[in-house]
């Protein structure tokens, strides 16, 4: 696992209040993916990781998702804008149709885009923001979600469509 | 204010006009204010409601004991949506105990209460929007010490766009002789960003390396 990714799973284990596993697994051979899926599983959230097949799978797609089409395989390499920006259309179109990115709740794949898009968002002009509506308004819904609080510093300011 | 009669395309289309911007119909978890609003709709909208589709969708996804125990207590269905504060409390009347007759009095109040409105949109209009500002600082790179730096600055101050002011320069020497131009500059927030101005600079490519944001500053 790169050391781009401890900020993740720094800020995932302070929300699953959870140590976080740098003993118990090799931490250096594995992937985003199976260390907190690993971590939410060992915690008391582990319903964050889906409770049918289902609900699973598409939580793991959706992480794949954020690792390999927003952040990148190679999380120092940053994608092309163009890249970035077909992923992110296609995330607000799933996202039009859905509350949260996977299964019928919260679950870890909303969290670790959440990390993942407010690097994006916090610079993100504000007509760029309008084009996404979707990713915003979920955006907001999950920084107003009660244990992220204390992101609050960091809050993204999400356009309003409605009055 | 509610949505209207939910049952018409116009109840449907002011509530997905309201939860474009909202996961529930109140704050950010499931209320009973969803269950009244999801009982109200009935059955699940067309597909051009994209956004009470979805809503529609997850609360339908709950099953009816999850549903009855979501928090809050079910208003009628017309005091959900929009934060308007021009609606009259209804509960008031309830508690009117002394039935005074003061239909007069509650005229005149409406019609100073118009006035007001009228006075303050007046105001309003007068005042210009705020834009939200920016202050930037560019460096920009040439390729080597023998690119003319003068050139390269007026080539850069001939990008214009609408919301973007260019402003004082100099040059920095780098290494070897070669200088950078720090160029700062004021945009419009909303019109111009800062993936445009390094696409515009870059585009001098005979002169230009590189462009780097060294400041990013809200005015």
């Amino acid at each position: 696992m790169a050391t781009e990714d401890v900020w993740e799973v720094e800020h995932l284990s302070e929300f699953l209040e959870r140590e976080s596993p740098t003993e118990e697994i090799g931490y250096g051979k594995c992937s985003l993916l199976s260390v907190t899926w690993y971590m939410t599983q060992t915690s008391p959230h582990s319903s964050l990781c889906g409770s049918t097949l289902e609900d699973e799978t598409e939580i793991r797609h959706w992480i794949m998702f954020y690792l390999t089409r927003i952040r990148g395989v190679l999380p120092w390499q940053p994608l092309p804008r163009e890249q970035l920006f077909g992923a992110l259309k296609e995330l607000n179109s799933h996202l039009s149709k859905r509350l949260y990115v996977s299964g019928s709740g919260f679950s870890l794949s909303d969290i670790l885009l959440f990390y993942g898009l407010h690097k994006i968002l916090i610079n993100m002009s504000y007509s760029e923001k309008m084009s996404l509506v979707h990713i915003c308004r979920w955006f907001d819904q999950i920084q107003h979600y009660p244990k992220l609080k204390p992101f609050s510093w960091l809050w993204v300011s999400c356009p309003k469509t409605s009055l | 204010m509610g949505f209207g009669d939910l049952k018409s395309s116009a109840g449907l289309q002011s509530l997905n006009e309201y939860l474009s911007d909202k996961s529930y119909i109140e704050g950010y978890v499931p209320s009973q204010g969803d269950v009244a609003v999801f009982n109200g709709v009935g059955s699940a909208p067309g597909s051009q409601y994209v956004n009470v589709l979805r809503w529609y969708r997850h609360i339908a996804s709950y099953t009816n004991d999850e549903r009855l125990a979501f928090p809050g207590v079910q208003k009628p269905l017309d005091q959900y949506g929009g934060a308007s504060t021009s609606a009259p409390p209804a509960d008031d009347d309830d508690f009117d105990l002394f039935g005074d007759d003061d239909e007069e009095e509650e005229a005149e109040a409406e019609r100073i209460k118009q006035e007001r409105i009228a006075a303050y949109n007046a105001k309003k209009s007068k005042k210009p929007a705020l834009v939200a500002k920016s202050n930037i600082i560019l460096d920009v790179k040439p390729w080597d010490d023998e690119t003319d730096m003068k050139e390269v600055e007026a080539k850069v101050r001939t990008i214009e766009a609408d919301g973007l002011l260019w402003g004082a320069s100099k040059f920095v020497p780098l290494a070897y002789g070669i200088k950078k131009l720090q160029i700062s500059c004021v945009v419009e927030d909303d019109k111009i960003g800062t993936d445009f101005l390094e696409e515009a600079i870059t585009a001098f490519e005979d002169l230009v390396q590189s462009v780097d944001v060294a400041a990013f500053n809200k005015v």
